[in-house]
């Protein structure tokens, strides 16, 4: 198998997806040569120079070194481009016009939005600093407390992130604070 | 250590504290916004709240004795991702379509093994590529039962429902996802925190008064009580404790302040109010008799402005967030 893994890097390199990476159709792939690099090929060579296990230690049975030829030239298949692969993608030039209009159009939206969030945020910033400057302005002390940062930093594990269908239970409504926060309350 | 609220003189090591910890934001995002027109629109929001600022400044001497509050801006954060615009929905299936043509052939032999039963169930739905679908000058280019010049349609043959137990049912069943619209949407229910699953949902409270009836809750800061000490009682007091909330930043993120009429009757010459920012993971918002609170609403940032006096809304609007 030390044969089988030093071709595969070669056998993998398929330029399909030029076409997402940078908005141009022409990197699409040719298929790589396979005559040379077939899984047939490969076993073919395996064969004679009679290594074949794949399994140590495994006894074979009648007609067993058929079946894990077959075996092998399965596995090999699963990743050999050969024939598998679809045909390169050939647009007209209006075609190709298109493509790249629609893809200029998405950067615009992304570019927009992101601007957008970056103003948002901004605007949240200098409230939060028109805040601060007022609470200076009022109480030293109080401004040196809400200034306190607290070390660690803890960020709540109920987090979670926006999914794109809401979950089954959308909301625990009947949540409670654990039974130890209960009692302390009832000392203190 | 006590903590007492006396407008004083500025302690000398505290003059440069905002810089230090609040960095401006010119210089990390200036870039990120990068177009003219942006550029503009800071500078203009700059100018107003510095405008703001003096006027404030103005408004308030020293003498004037002001009731310091702590408010609490609690949300929801959105449960889902926000709606797709029809371009971006077109954009999506566009480029998901070109991934499916650019797609290896599904490799049968692999996950059937030839001559097995399976092998034939699968076979058999699968529909016959001759390529006399394309009318084109190209020759079709059929291998493995797929024209390459096009993606696959890959079948998988139905389960055998008469051998299905009930164990396996479960296993097998189809995932059918929950729906974006919940009952709350549908009948407007304002004290759900199950609507509007792709936008924030703020907490406003009202209270038994002429003007200014809806307001996000606040509490006056008692002597020795920080503001986020505040904010906690505040929270116990109005909502009750069946509450998972966590408070973002001991830093205030908003500032509100006005002036008490005489029939107000208040100690005060008017109030200042802190918000910090906080948010709910679970529970209810359960208003106590005590707290004075009759109504309460979970809002969008849209909704917000109907309920709330105009100079309210003004110095709020900003720390809000859109989505």
């Amino acid at each position: 198998m030390i044969l089988a893994n030093s071709f595969l890097p070669r056998m993998l390199r398929t330029r399909t997806r030029t076409l997402f990476a940078n908005g141009s159709v022409l990197g699409a792939a040719n298929a790589p040569v396979a005559s040379i690099f077939s899984p047939q090929a490969i076993l073919d060579v395996m064969t004679y120079n009679g290594s074949l296990t794949l399994s140590r230690g495994k006894r074979s049975r009648a007609g067993g070194e058929l079946q894990q030829k077959h075996k092998i030239v399965n596995m090999l298949s699963l990743i050999s481009p050969r024939r598998k692969q679809p045909r390169r993608i050939k647009l007209s030039y209006e075609d190709l016009l298109r493509h790249r209009t629609v893809h200029r159009a998405w950067q615009l939206i992304v570019r927009t939005k992101r601007a957008e969030r970056g103003l948002e945020l901004q605007k949240q910033y200098y409230k939060m600093k028109h805040a601060c400057d007022e609470l200076r302005k009022t109480s030293h002390v109080l401004y040196e407390s809400a200034m306190e940062k607290p070390s660690p930093i803890r960020f709540p594990l109920e987090y979670r992130i926006p999914t794109l269908t809401p979950p089954r239970r959308i909301w625990d409504a009947t949540w409670k604070p654990p039974a130890e926060e209960k009692k302390r309350r009832r000392t203190v | 250590m006590t903590l007492r609220h006396v407008p004083g003189p500025l302690r000398p090591h505290t003059v440069g504290l905002v810089e230090q910890f609040v960095r401006p934001a010119r210089r990390q995002g200036g870039r990120s916004i990068g177009t003219a027109a942006a550029k503009e629109i800071t500078t203009e929001a700059e100018s107003s709240l510095l405008s703001s600022t003096t006027s404030s400044v103005a408004e308030s001497p020293a003498s004037v004795a002001f009731k310091i509050m702590s408010g609490l801006i609690l949300c929801r954060q959105p449960i889902v991702t926000p709606e797709l615009t029809p371009f971006e929905s077109a954009y999506y299936n566009y480029q998901s379509e070109l991934q499916k043509r650019l797609m290896w052939t599904f490799p049968k032999w692999f996950y059937y093994p030839e001559g097995t039963l399976a092998e034939r169930q699968f076979s058999s739905v699968q529909p016959t590529v001759d390529g006399s679908d394309r009318t084109e000058f190209e020759k079709p280019d059929i291998v493995f039962n797929r024209d390459r010049r096009s993606k696959q349609e890959v079948v998988f043959p139905e389960r055998d429902v008469e051998r299905e137990t009930e164990e396996s049912a479960k296993i097998y069943a189809k995932i059918e996802p929950r729906s974006r619209i919940t009952e709350a949407d549908k009948t407007i229910d304002f004290r759900s925190l199950e609507r509007k699953l792709d936008r924030t949902l703020y907490l406003l409270v009202k209270k038994d008064r002429q003007a200014n009836e809806w307001k996000f809750p606040a509490a006056e800061v008692l002597n020795g009580e920080s503001l986020t000490g505040a904010a906690k009682r505040l929270l116990l007091h109005t909502g009750g404790p069946n509450m998972n909330t966590w408070l973002v930043s001991n830093t205030p993120a908003a500032y509100h302040h006005y002036p008490y009429k005489p029939e107000d009757n208040e100690a005060y010459d008017g109030a200042k109010i802190f918000y910090l920012k906080s948010r709910i993971f679970a529970g209810t918002f359960v208003p106590q008799k005590e707290s004075g609170i009759i109504d309460y609403a979970w809002l969008t940032k849209d909704e917000i402005p109907d309920y709330v006096h105009k100079g309210y809304w003004a110095s709020m609007a900003n720390a809000l967030s859109k989505q």
